[in-house]
């Protein structure tokens, strides 16, 4: 179950990510120099500045009191973290320890969103703006919190929500329409200095719309932009104003060798990224910080932190540009990427393992096989002509195994035991992202702005086995702004968009599957339900092939759920609505439905120790549903209902009191397990359950499974067991999928601690029982006596002491071989691995040792016939004496 | 002729060998002599001895099996259950064993050409088929014979399908 | 070294209030009810990690607050409301055993062992709490080492090297006249022993039969 030692890093990588970076700043003091970074997902890090590697990170709660509202980087590193009550921390920015925490409550909890920190001269400041009559502002010491005795108010009657703030000038556009004044107020000052300024003196007014915008990044000026096209310094209780180059641009304010620039960035549709810097007192261009690269493709570029240095007489910066795909690169004046991270990983929604194609040399056998026409010695000749093919690229392989030139794109051959894959992830951003699985390596990106990924599913509609077609990928989400359906549909391999390219469609789509029959292209259709329930395929050419199709939606908040037969009338593809079923009464959710595993079902039934049979129930219709709610008895009861998808029948179902769900559930072949928390006992548990035709099969051998066909109920195999962890600690669940479904199966299940355990269904078998209890499956053979507590021995960790901070899903696919199945776990981290739940039973040890054994036989060859010659010697010997 | 010898005696006649029978069968035999045998019994004992050998030698093949049955009664019960490389190994001869003995009967029995042995020839196969039932219960009792449903199963085609879902909650 | 205990401060933004007033550092008068779970972690025994606290983590359910350990192993969780958590110390080297807390209404803690069993078994521990490393993590499998005496005593290699002692020894054991002897002796006990052989009996019992007929018959012929 676990591996050994040597074998750390061989089968699997991991990626930490900090996510979508919010504030960024240099760390200039240290040696190391770093730069530090906070993030929407919460995270500080320090990332090492000539690799981007994470040098040390701290993650806060998921929940809002993680939010990081400051980060302040002198010789310390001070965040502001949660909303009301806050924790004000500081850290070390060399080894990223704690060094001092205290917390700080709001009294007014209404408005504390409005709250704005920074730090000024050794002091928190945090100021608090109560609309339409003042300001309030507090001190407070920064190691301590030690308030300095002042909780000012200012008063401020022309405070809106438009005000934006640039330390430690609060800036607000006031006043009636045509006569808005431009206003600004520093709030640290010990004497109110309020500069007021009419806007017309800056922008006509007529074309004004309203908006104040701070600067990005960490402006070394009191600065902020009005309506795109102004740059408006705060100096000397006096206004002054800029042009910006570029209506998009992001702005800042560097401190440069000739006092402070201005520094834009923006990505022209032609032109690609552009940079550029101008002196703020002079207005002049600064001639080596500019970048116009057409083939660096930055979505709405935003300046995070800036460095500049001096080399000689010219300025050496370090740019941290973050784009709108979540990317963070670091850039040199000259627009030359120091290193870029894909920071959308953090936030992957849909994960599809994807094969890869043969290579030439397969493709041209298996083409081979493929022509059956054709005399016989045209058929020795195709044979001796694809064998010379393979000798050619055998010696060519040889010969390349001197010069390791290998271009990137040509290794993306299947392998022979398939392990080799292309993962294709959907990031939240709308970030396509394909990644070689053996490395963890980027091969190809594809940003989709549009792409709204709240639910998004991804389909394979053809996979690499049918040349000469390509593999074909389709993505379904909402269009951001329309929410209507949008399709993108592209070569997993390539990352090429292909067929419908991106498509926007024109209706709400309410649920999506693929076609089970293929077309002559070997392309599967795509079935859209939308929410008018008409429906929709792609490509139109395949609509004859709807049949026997059937969908359900489930709405999560009402737990409605609704079965839909589509069928092909002759003309287009129609929906009909054939069953609905409640299962919200009460005021239940969905917390998760989890429909069966695609994948073989290997037997048919389960050899009991007295060599019976108990036959499986089989349903590959069946739908998992968990669904929570409250109770007048019970508190919280959470339901876990089987339904048949199809005909929409209630098959099985449990009840667990006084319990709330998660959204954890796995379900393949006739296995469910799901986890719970029972409010009752405060811990955390795990409920399986197998559903058994039993002793007797109800239909005949090999005949296909019909949804309408029975009206019986299966006899369910019930059990539940403790995780042993805190509550909430489970975050993701998932099962191993192998090629054939021979092999056992096992959960996977990652932990808050950062754990992935794996846990052997053997332990989860819901016929486990007490000893002498007299159930079923008690003393049976391979069915271990009921314990309550499930092992979680530090061994069944797969990614041993590489910890994952909040997994938010497992994804398994099986590999080529049938003893081994591919594990991803996305979330903050992304971790590869594979697991062989049975043992590599197809595979030879990966340390077995050829030499040895190759010794021994040349040994034992020689051995023999040395033997023989010298017994025939002494033979004669013999036979001349 | 006897009657006459003793109505008839002569005073002066010499009888020379008046006791001759009874004498002869008074006195104690010549050693090695045995009464029960004489020239021509033992040369057609001869002829019988070696037919008796042979059947002997028949016996002694027709009845090999059957011998071996306590002996491999006491392997089995050596071999245990349990399903390893020395139990198959076991079990594997077992087996092996009297099924060959059963091909080759013929030649087994090739050095009585022309003698009918069909008894012995009966019960040869009989105790080869004693040995393979008693192989075969063996194998029963290890559980390597396929003669449950479950044995079966493996050999059952994969499920198909006539209904395919989709689905999900709803993407809205 | 003792921990340091932060109280949660009650700021009152108030423009009029006495500043001084405006530190509370009662906790059980802060209307909202947040109280903080402090600790202690004590370094693993092998200090071979050199920044043990960035890699050790405190979880308080699973995740719901996170708390940090400063550089002499103290922590301390801010604002939590009254309520029952299992905290855990997160080291991926490192196991230590989580500890349920109790905070009551009134600002109470207890701290007990995690027994997720028997859920309403109470063992004390001291708080504020001192969390010790139990073990290290063992993760991984040990490789096994090639062994003489493994080699020697597998049944295969047995099994091989038996029967080339009994073929290469034995022929020489024979050429001793002693033991020559010896044998002998044995072989000419066993045949002693030997039993009426089976086939005797069947020849008897089927083949005997006739043949005594056949020689009576042939007795008589002689007499005649």
């Amino acid at each position: 179950m676990c591996i050994y030692e040597d074998q750390i890093g061989k089968f699997d990588w991991r990626q930490t990510y900090v996510g979508r970076i919010k504030f960024s700043q240099f760390d200039t003091v240290s040696t190391a120099r770093k730069l530090i970074v906070a993030t929407e997902e919460n995270v500080l890090a320090a990332l090492h500045l000539k690799t981007g590697e994470v040098v040390w990170r701290h993650v806060f709660e998921s929940a809002s009191t993680g939010n990081i509202q400051l980060l302040h980087v002198s010789d310390k590193v001070v965040t502001v973290t949660g909303s009301n009550p806050y924790l004000v921390r500081g850290w070390d920015s060399t080894t990223g320890i704690l060094l001092w925490e205290w917390s700080l409550t709001l009294q007014d909890d209404d408005r504390a969103d409005f709250s704005e920190w920074w730090v000024h001269q050794g002091l928190l400041v945090h100021m608090l703006p109560v609309f339409n009559s003042h300001i309030e502002v507090t001190m407070y010491n920064l190691l301590t919190g030690q308030n300095r005795g002042s909780t000012s108010k200012l008063p401020a009657a022309w405070v809106n929500d438009g005000c934006v703030l640039s330390p430690p000038y609060y800036s607000c556009v006031s006043g009636n329409m045509g006569a808005q004044r431009l206003l600004s107020i520093d709030v640290t000052s010990s004497k109110v200095q309020l500069i007021s300024q009419p806007l017309f003196d800056y922008l006509s007014l007529d074309v004004f719309e309203g908006t104040l915008k701070p600067l990005d990044g960490n402006s070394v000026l009191p600065a902020f932009i009005i309506d795109d096209k102004k740059i408006v310094i705060v100096k000397d209780n006096n206004f002054e104003a800029l042009n910006i180059a570029e209506m998009s641009a992001s702005v800042t304010i560097v401190e440069g060798l000739n006092g402070p620039m201005v520094l834009q960035a923006w990505t022209d549709d032609n032109q690609g990224f552009k940079l550029s810097a101008h002196s703020v007192s002079t207005g002049k261009e600064v001639s080596e910080i500019k970048c116009s690269d057409p083939a660096l493709r930055i979505p709405e570029p935003e300046l995070g932190a800036v460095l500049c240095t001096k080399t000689g007489n010219d300025h050496a910066c370090r740019i941290v540009v973050n784009g709108a795909d979540d990317a963070i690169h670091l850039m040199q004046q000259g627009g030359r990427v120091m290193w870029s991270r894909e920071e959308s990983l953090a936030n992957v929604v849909a994960v599809e393992f994807v094969d890869l194609p043969v290579s030439e040399t397969d493709a041209a056998i298996e083409s081979e096989f493929d022509q059956k026409e054709g005399s016989i010695w045209a058929g020795s000749v195709r044979r001796l002509h694809s064998q010379y093919q393979q000798l050619q690229t055998l010696l060519a392989s040889l010969q390349s195994d001197r010069d390791v030139v290998h271009s990137s794109t040509e290794d993306l051959v299947r392998d022979y035991f398939n392990l080799h894959k292309i993962i294709v992830l959907v990031t939240e951003v709308g970030k396509i992202i394909g990644i070689d699985n053996l490395s963890g390596e980027i091969l190809w990106h594809h940003f989709e702005g549009a792409l709204d990924t709240e639910a998004v599913a991804i389909f394979t509609r053809r996979t690499a086995r049918h040349p000469p077609y390509d593999a074909y990928l389709s993505i379904v989400g909402k269009h951001q702004e329309s929410g209507n359906g949008l399709i993108i549909s592209l070569n997993p391999i390539t990352g090429e968009l292909v067929g419908e390219r991106v498509l926007q469609v024109d209706g709400r789509v309410l649920q999506c599957a693929l076609l089970h029959q293929p077309d002559e292209e070997k392309l599967h259709g795509l079935v859209l339900l939308y929410d008018d329930e008409s429906v929709q395929v792609f490509p139109v050419s395949s609509e004859h092939l709807v049949d026997d199709m059937y969908l359900y939606v489930a709405e999560a908040e009402s737990a409605k759920v609704q079965g839909y037969a589509l069928k092909y009338n002759g003309r287009t593809a129609i929906a009909q609505k054939i069953w609905s079923l409640d299962l919200g009464s009460g005021g239940h959710r969905i917390a998760v439905s989890a429909s069966r595993a695609a994948q073989r079902t290997h037997s048919p039934g389960r050899a009991l120790s007295d060599r019976s049979v108990l036959y499986k129930y089989n349903n590959p219709n069946l739908v998992l549903f968990i669904t929570e709610g409250p109770d007048p008895v019970h508190k919280d009861v959470v339901r876990a209902v089987a339904v048949d998808g199809a005909s929409g029948a209630v098959v099985s179902g449990a009840v667990h009191r006084r319990a709330r769900a998660t959204p954890l559930a796995v379900h393949a072949d006739n296995c469910i397990a799901y986890v719970y928390l029972s409010d009752k006992y405060r811990r955390v548990e795990i409920a399986t359950m197998e559903l058994y035709e039993g002793k007797e099969r109800w239909g005949t051998p090999g005949a296909p499974f019909s949804s309408f066909s029975s009206a019986r109920a299966p006899a369910a195999a019930r059990q539940a067991y403790i995780v042993p962890a805190a509550a909430r600690a489970p975050r993701a669940a998932a099962l191993t999928v192998t090629e054939r479904s021979l092999t056992d199966r096992h959960l996977l299940l990652a932990l808050s601690n950062g754990a992935i355990m794996e846990i052997p269904w053997a332990f989860l078998d819901p016929r486990r029982a007490p000893a002498g209890g007299g159930q079923m499956g008690v003393g049976e053979e391979g069915v271990l006596p009921y314990l309550p507590e499930l092992p979680l021995p530090a061994e069944a960790v797969l990614n041993y002491n590489r910890s994952l901070h909040r997994v938010r899903s497992l994804h398994t696919h099986p590999a080529g071989i049938e003893s081994t199945s591919l594990v991803l776990a996305t979330g903050l981290d992304m971790y590869y691995t594979r697991v062989a739940p049975s043992k590599t039973f197809d595979l030879l040890k990966e340390d077995f040792d050829y030499h040895l054994i190759s010794i021994v036989l040349v040994a034992l060859v020689v051995a023999t016939y040395s033997t023989k010659y010298f017994a025939s010697r002494k033979m004669l010997k013999m036979a001349w004496k | 002729m006897s009657l006459t010898k003793s109505n008839k005696k002569f005073k002066w006649a010499l009888d020379f060998n008046p006791k001759s029978r009874t004498s002869a069968s008074d006195l104690p035999s010549p050693p090695g002599y045995s009464q029960s045998t004489n020239a021509n019994y033992t040369e057609s004992s001869k002829e019988t001895d070696s037919n008796l050998l042979l059947i002997k030698k028949l016996w002694d093949v027709a009845l090999g099996p059957l011998k071996q049955v306590p002996m491999n009664l006491f392997i089995m019960y050596m071999a245990g259950n349990s399903i390893s490389i020395f139990p198959i190994m076991m079990v594997g001869m077992l087996i092996v064993r009297p099924i060959k003995a059963l091909f080759s009967t013929q030649s087994t029995f090739k050095m009585v050409e022309g003698t009918q042995a069909a008894g012995q020839k009966f019960v040869y196969f009989i105790g080869n088929v004693v040995n393979i039932l008693l192989a075969l219960y063996k194998c029963q009792s290890m559980g390597l014979l396929p003669t449950h449903s479950s044995d079966w199963l493996a050999f059952e085609e994969p499920l198909t399908r006539v209904e395919h879902i989709g689905g999900g909650i709803s993407m809205i | 070294m003792k921990p340091i205990s932060f109280t949660s401060i009650l700021v009152i933004v108030c423009v009029f209030a006495n500043v001084s007033n405006a530190i509370n550092s009662v906790e059980e008068d802060i209307g909202s009810g947040r109280y903080v779970i402090e600790g202690r972690v004590v370094p693993p025994e092998e200090q071979e990690q050199s920044n043990w606290q960035i890699q050790t983590r405190i979880h308080v359910n699973g995740g719901e607050y996170i708390g940090f350990i400063k550089e002499d192993g103290s922590f301390a969780i801010h604002n939590v409301p009254t309520g029952s958590y299992v905290v855990e110390v997160v080291n991926p080297d490192y196991m230590y055993d989580p500890v349920r807390v109790e905070i009551n209404s009134k600002g109470k803690y207890r701290a007990r062992r995690v027994n997720y069993i028997q859920t309403s078994q109470v063992i004390q521990v001291p708080y504020p709490l001192r969390m010790k490393a139990l073990s290290r993590f063992r993760y991984f499998q040990i490789r096994e080492q090639w062994r003489m005496t493994d080699f020697l005593f597998n049944p295969m290699v047995i099994m091989m090297i038996l029967p080339l002692l009994l073929i290469m020894v034995l022929p020489k054991m024979m050429n001793d006249p002693e033991t020559k002897e010896d044998l002998k002796q044995i072989t000419n006990l066993a045949k002693m022993s030997e039993m009426p052989e089976m086939s005797e009996v069947f020849t008897n019992l089927f083949g005997g039969g006739t043949t005594t007929k056949a020689s009576k018959a042939k007795q008589i012929k002689k007499r005649q």
